[in-house]
């Protein structure tokens, strides 16, 4: 092994370590600078092979206006939504494709999916193995996010009827 | 020497490994290694004997690390709420690091045995693990297109850098698995069995033309081995689902699909036909079987354009493609069937009369269902397979004879 294999070996471990504790950093930096805000949610609760059980958050503000359905608002297609809380939750005021019309306020970026929503990278909450059924059978599910400048999220909490998730609840029953 | 006595055999075995790793460390030059070599020849049971015993040694120990991967990922995957926050990142990439070192160590006092690939494969594992358990903590969804493309991008350096055929192995897997299942996160409106298909052909074809051009460059030919076969196989899949006329039925334009995708699509292609034209070109200066790689960089090219074609003009077109494509597919089986008759390579005979087995029982059953009779179907089902396993198994057997034969002549 030559000594320039060597160093090129332990500089890309190197790297993957970097990109792991960036990684870290970036979510971590959006949960502690980021606006807060909590959204209305719809849960089912399928499971992940190497991540576990999860439960999948359908939001409100996910659905997209009729008029940008179909057409040129494609699969893949980034759009910016500006939000505002109304009472308890923050909802929908603007959709568009620039950034511009909604600089200045709260806003959330996602991508159009498969099934014509909106994905913000938020869709899935990891729970313990079992205590799915906790946010499936739940009335009222809402999920306390941190949005940065960027419009990225990061989920902080998720509160089933009211109160923070807790997995021992499902357990003891 | 000897080359009779058993402890010669495990020297000679045992020093040829040391030389291949001296020689593509640098150490000495390769006129150096087979002067070498020559001095320590080696019999063709002892040889053979000799490599089947290093592929079982490999394939342990590859499946090994493969396991404990598993075993990591599902450990914190089945028990991450039991387990803090800090500590589950701290043990993960202490984990990592300790594959790595453990491989690094083996690597530098005994070369890059198949116990020190697999240590460094093991790494990669816990490395992709770890970006997919480090994503769950932030409730990241699996199927993010970030994820794959992180764990893609920390493994290829290394196989650059290993020259490892595992490591190598699982870069182009992770390189087919992320562009097939994110293709549509990254690039607009490329919603089509047909595109993603057609896209796969072209990237075969791109991986296939790769692997024969590191297969011109010294120390490369084993890598190059792997790129061309898994290239070749991928090929082959995607022109196989594309012999369907379903895939066409209804099919829309792809006209809507991003210039990315198009981007990727004719580079891909353009590359792939420009790499092998130039080997055979090369070639033909050497005069080295000049004929068969002038048509296969024929039959390459044809089929990219083929490819191109039925993406641009796939809607409306559905009656022709699927017949360009099953001529297409057999051709291209029959083709491989001579080039490896022709290069001595037993391999490809193999996969080119499996390929013309499978195509003639799909298309066997796809034209029959609807046509004939349950009893009927099952009945020539049965006379297919018995009369086509006969020929083509003596056909193959008469080939891989003449090639041998060859091989032995004066």
């Amino acid at each position: 092994m030559t000594s320039r294999g060597r160093i090129a070996l332990w500089i890309i471990v190197a790297a993957q370590l970097g990109v792991l504790i960036g990684f870290i950093g970036v979510r971590e930096a959006s949960l502690r600078t980021g606006t807060e805000v909590v959204l209305q949610t719809v849960p089912v609760d399928p499971r992940s092979l190497l991540q576990g059980d999860y439960a999948i958050l359908d939001y409100e503000v996910a659905s997209l206006p009729d008029w940008m359905r179909g057409g040129e608002w494609t699969v893949g297609r980034t759009v910016y939504v500006s939000i505002r809380e109304r009472g308890d939750v923050w909802t929908a005021e603007r959709y568009t494709d620039r950034r511009s019309d909604v600089a200045g306020g709260v806003f959330l970026k996602g991508r159009i999916d498969r099934s014509g929503h909106l994905d913000f990278g938020i869709g899935t909450y990891f729970v313990p193995e079992g205590t799915g059924r906790i946010i499936e059978r739940a009335a009222d599910v809402r999920v306390v996010v941190s949005v940065d400048g960027n419009g990225n999220a990061v989920i902080k909490d998720v509160l089933v009827d009211g109160a923070p998730f807790d997995p021992h609840r499902g357990r003891s029953n | 020497m000897s080359s009779t006595d058993p402890g010669d055999h495990r020297f000679v075995s045992r020093l040829r490994q040391e030389v291949e790793v001296w020689s593509r460390d640098g150490d000495i030059t390769p006129e150096q290694a087979r002067a070498i070599l020559a001095r320590y020849p080696e019999t063709p049971a002892a040889g053979e004997s000799s490599r089947r015993r290093q592929r079982l040694v490999a394939g342990l120990a590859i499946l090994g690390s493969v396991l404990i991967g598993l075993g990591v990922i599902t450990f914190y995957a089945a028990n991450w709420d039991e387990i803090p926050r800090g500590l589950r990142l701290a043990s993960l990439l202490a984990a990592m690091l300790l594959a790595y070192g453990a491989g690094y160590a083996i690597w530098q006092r005994r070369g890059l045995t198949p116990h020190a690939a697999a240590f460094l494969l093991l790494g990669c594992i816990i490395y992709g693990a770890g970006v997919h358990l480090t994503a769950q903590i932030y409730h990241v969804p699996v199927n993010h297109p970030d994820l794959s493309l992180m764990w893609l991008l920390g493994v290829v350096p290394l196989a650059y850098v290993t020259r490892s055929r595992p490591i190598m192995f699982l870069s182009i897997a992770l390189f087919l698995g992320t562009v097939g299942f994110r293709l549509q996160d990254w690039l607009r409106g490329v919603d089509g069995a047909v595109a993603v298909t057609s896209l796969y052909v072209a990237l075969g074809a791109l991986l296939y033309a790769v692997g024969k051009a590191k297969g011109q460059l010294r120390g490369w030919d084993s890598i190059g081995m792997l790129f061309a076969s898994l290239g070749m196989i991928t090929a082959f899949a995607a022109l196989y689902l594309l012999t369907f006329h379903d895939l066409f039925d209804g099919a829309e334009a792809v006209t809507g699909a991003s210039i990315g995708y198009w981007l990727l699509l004719c580079c891909a292609s353009a590359v792939a036909a420009g790499l092998v034209a130039g080997i055979a070109w090369r070639r033909s200066r050497g005069e080295e079987r000049a004929a068969a790689d002038s048509a296969e960089a024929g039959a390459i090219s044809l089929l990219l354009l083929a490819i191109i074609l039925a993406v641009a003009l796939s809607a409306g077109w559905d009656p022709l493609f699927p017949i360009v494509f099953n001529v297409l597919f057999v051709l291209l089986a029959l083709g491989l069937m001579a080039s490896g008759y022709l290069r001595d390579r037993e391999g490809r005979v193999n996969l080119s009369l499996a390929l013309i087995a499978l195509y003639v029982i799909t298309r066997y059953f796809e034209y029959a269902i609807g046509s004939l009779d349950t009893s009927l179907i099952f009945l020539g089902a049965g006379a297919v397979l018995l009369a086509g396993g006969y020929v083509l198994e003596r056909l193959r057997r008469r080939m891989l004879a003449n090639m041998r034969g060859r091989e032995g002549g004066p």
